[in-house]
């Protein structure tokens, strides 16, 4: 729970794409280590957190935005992109209109962050279901390569490569940052510094549970 | 608990309007006893509800039915569908795990959206309608009686027109809660301007904290955040009272996670804590059914005119004319105060047709006076879109061809014709939305209003940006100004034609013209283009 608190940055990750690609898979998966088959949908927008460790001694706290994938709750998801510094742009290997309409996602995205820079990562999920694929890696690669993005292709079912496509995409993103590419900015929630660098008295849990209630629950403490 | 004054469905059906408000006032008592109603009554109350309204709005059930339910498939089944099967499992309920059940649900769902095509399939809808299923016993008919009710009647536009109305709701919510709980109101806003500290300079739009969870809560009917049992509460008294139970039980809601809320410091916390939170409305030790119910009650009676005030003030409102409006509330103070920057935000997030003319009322926030006319700034960011574009067709015309000579951010030049006029028209999208083909009768009014206008104006807006020489674009001072008088008569047309917020479509893929708000979305004229200071 400490590891919590104390982490020397905060990322803001937005995941985006068709809906039943794996978006929220991916993020359980790598979240919460577990595989469910069947996650409801997500109805508007959904929120995970996890720290990561970029480099020895470095840890980044990711704040993960999962979205709604059917195309009407775009007019929602949209207001969300602007604080992220990265955006995982998700397609499934085994659906391959999935995956013609990166595109479109990518430049949703790209209109909607600017003019502030940000970190894209191509994902390709279900690839546990080699028989079915339709989208090749040939092909992802090639996509990314030309849109000078990073590409990964992950089985959140076997959770084959989930911790790696978020700790590519969180190395990426620091590595921009020590190199100046990407600034710590105020008006900006894309990224921030996190309390063990700025701040060590924020670096206490709140306790939240007790306050809902009078009779003590305590579901977050343990 | 019995419901001995409950007239039998088909006695609602054929029973005089004032026996029918009768019996919905005894009902309306009876859901807010303890313990609610039992399993039987609330199917008897739903179902009475349903079939009044369907004859109220003298639905012919008999078509409808056959239409809906006809076994054999219409042209435009097989998108929704596609849609709807991805959906099917996952509808939390333990019952989806039933074939058979599995069926019937696709199948209420399927009869649903061809009766309504104005909202087809929405994601959410799948969940709404597993626990009609559930309440009545699987039985197909009376749940898309009860469907058609609760989206036409009690949710009018939530689903449908990108979800707008859910859009005004949100920005109505977060001013009612500002009266409804002033503290935790002001602690949120703190929350976030903290987080973006330069609220003069547009650096804060994101909506309000809370509306990532609000919007859950209001599509899917707290369906997924509350107990079984206290849900099934609200939706009774959602089905009698209508949909201004779902502010209540939100503010309700919010007002009980306040005191863990208020210890929170940064927006960052806000969102950990909620979801531990979120866990804890689960809980029917915390949320008591009927403690909910009465609270819900007693915030006052039905209707609260301060809401119909809010709505109608926010649908009034477009972002492009949000100066004063004329018809200011004569009452409550804050109402004055309606014209700030989140609603400004919010709108703008979700009416994306107006995109440009918000992205300059953003960087001037102040001054909504300001004249519409984009700066050579937004034309450049158009061109270089454009030319984005073109790469993007490049890559799906030859995707197998990986030599990198063109690296994305070094500035390529702008190709023929030919290639531009791809990417203008893409199929996919067009295809995607055929199904969608069937507007509303508020955006047929604002396609009446001359599209061929906008089409010329597009038209004139892409041959400014196509132009052969136009790589000079950028630095050349002299082009901007036709560029800029063709984007600026598009603007001002745009503007003057669509008077209200609420008879026009903000989504580009199904608006008044759809070649022309393809074309424009293409163009990247619906996206806000915010500029740094």
């Amino acid at each position: 729970m400490d590891n919590m608190y104390s982490y020397d940055y905060q990322f803001r990750l937005i995941v985006v794409g068709d809906s039943t690609v794996g978006k929220s898979s991916l993020l359980r998966s790598f979240c919460d280590g577990v595989f469910s088959q069947d996650p409801d949908p997500t109805v508007g927008v959904d929120f995970n957190v996890r720290i990561v460790e970029v480099k020895p001694g470095v840890k980044v706290k990711l704040q993960l935005w999962d979205t709604a994938g059917q195309e009407r709750f775009r007019s929602i998801t949209r207001a969300y992109y602007r604080n992220s510094v990265g955006v995982l742009l998700i397609y499934d290997t085994t659906n391959y209109v999935s995956f013609t309409h990166v595109t479109s996602w990518l430049n949703e995205a790209r209109a909607q962050i600017q003019p502030y820079h940000s970190v894209f990562l191509l994902v390709g999920t279900k690839i546990d279901r080699e028989s079915e694929r339709q989208v090749t890696t040939e092909e992802g690669k090639a996509f990314a390569d030309f849109h000078n993005i990073s590409f990964i292709e992950t089985s959140s079912k076997s959770s084959l490569y989930v911790q790696e496509a978020f700790t590519m995409i969180a190395r990426e993103i620091y590595d921009m940052l020590t190199e100046g590419r990407i600034h710590v900015q105020s008006g900006w929630d894309g990224v921030k510094t996190g309390p063990k660098s700025a701040n060590s008295n924020q670096s206490q849990p709140i306790e939240i549970a007790q306050n809902v209630q009078p009779r003590r629950n305590g579901c977050c403490s343990s | 608990m019995t419901v001995g004054n409950a007239p039998e469905p088909s006695l609602a059906a054929g029973c005089v309007e004032e026996n029918f408000q009768e019996w919905k006032e005894s009902m309306s008592n009876e859901v807010r006893l303890p313990g609610g109603l039992s399993s039987g009554s609330r199917q008897k109350l739903w179902i009475s509800l349903a079939k009044n309204y369907i004859r109220e709005v003298h639905l012919d059930w008999d078509k409808t039915r056959q239409f809906a339910f006809n076994p054999e498939s219409y042209p435009e089944d097989e998108q929704l569908n596609n849609q709807i099967v991805k959906d099917l499992h996952r509808t939390g309920c333990n019952w989806s795990t039933n074939e058979q059940n599995r069926i019937i649900l696709q199948r209420v769902l399927l009869a649903f959206a061809r009766y309504n095509k104005s909202i087809g399939y929405c994601q959410g809808l799948h969940i709404l309608t597993s626990v009609i299923l559930d309440v009545m016993d699987m039985n197909e008919e009376h749940a898309l009686m009860i469907l058609i009710y609760l989206i036409d009647s009690i949710l009018p536009d939530f689903f449908s027109n990108n979800l707008h109305a859910l859009a005004i709701d949100m920005t109505v919510f977060d001013h009612w809660l500002k009266v409804f709980n002033p503290q935790l109101h002001l602690h949120l806003k703190n929350l976030q301007s903290t987080s973006a500290l330069n609220d003069d300079e547009g650096g804060n739009y994101e909506p309000p904290l809370l509306n990532v969870f609000t919007i859950q809560w209001f599509l899917t009917l707290f369906v997924t955040c509350l107990p079984r049992p206290a849900t099934l509460r609200v939706w009774d008294a959602l089905m009698i009272e209508g949909n201004e139970v779902l502010f209540r039980t939100g503010l309700l809601l919010w007002s009980k996670l306040s005191i863990a809320v208020l210890k929170v410091t940064t927006a960052d916390q806000f969102y950990s804590a909620m979801g531990h939170l979120s866990v804890q409305l689960l809980d029917e030790k915390i949320i008591v059914a009927d403690n909910l119910i009465q609270e819900i009650y007693n915030v006052g009676p039905f209707p609260t005119p301060f809401l119909s005030e809010l709505r109608q003030k926010f649908s009034i409102q477009a972002p492009s004319n949000r100066t004063s409006p004329t018809n200011q509330s004569k009452s409550k103070t804050d109402l004055k105060r309606i014209k700030t920057k989140l609603l400004d935000e919010e709108i703008v997030n979700f009416v994306s047709c107006f995109a440009i003319l918000s992205s300059s009322s953003l960087r001037n926030n102040r001054s909504v006076e300001k004249s519409n006319s984009p700066d050579v700034n937004q034309l450049r960011q158009q061109y270089k879109k454009l030319q984005q574009r073109n790469k993007q067709v490049q890559i799906i015309s030859q995707t197998s061809n990986t030599q990198r000579q063109c690296a994305p951010d070094s500035i390529c030049s702008i190709s023929a014709g030919p290639l531009v006029n791809h990417l203008l028209v893409k199929p996919t999208d067009i295809k995607r939305n055929q199904l969608r083909k069937n507007v509303s009768s508020k955006s047929l009014s604002s396609k009446d209003q001359q599209p061929e206008e906008y089409e010329k104006e597009i038209q004139q807006l892409l041959t400014c940006l196509n132009v052969p020489q136009s790589n000079k674009l950028p630095q050349a001072d002299s082009k901007k100004t036709s560029s800029d008088n063709s984007i600026d008569r598009f603007l001002i047309s745009r503007s003057a034609q669509i008077p209200k917020y609420s008879s026009f479509n903000p989504f580009p893929s199904r608006s008044f013209n759809e070649n022309v708000a393809v074309n424009g979305y293409k163009l990247g004229l619906y996206s806000p283009v915010v500029t740094s200071r």
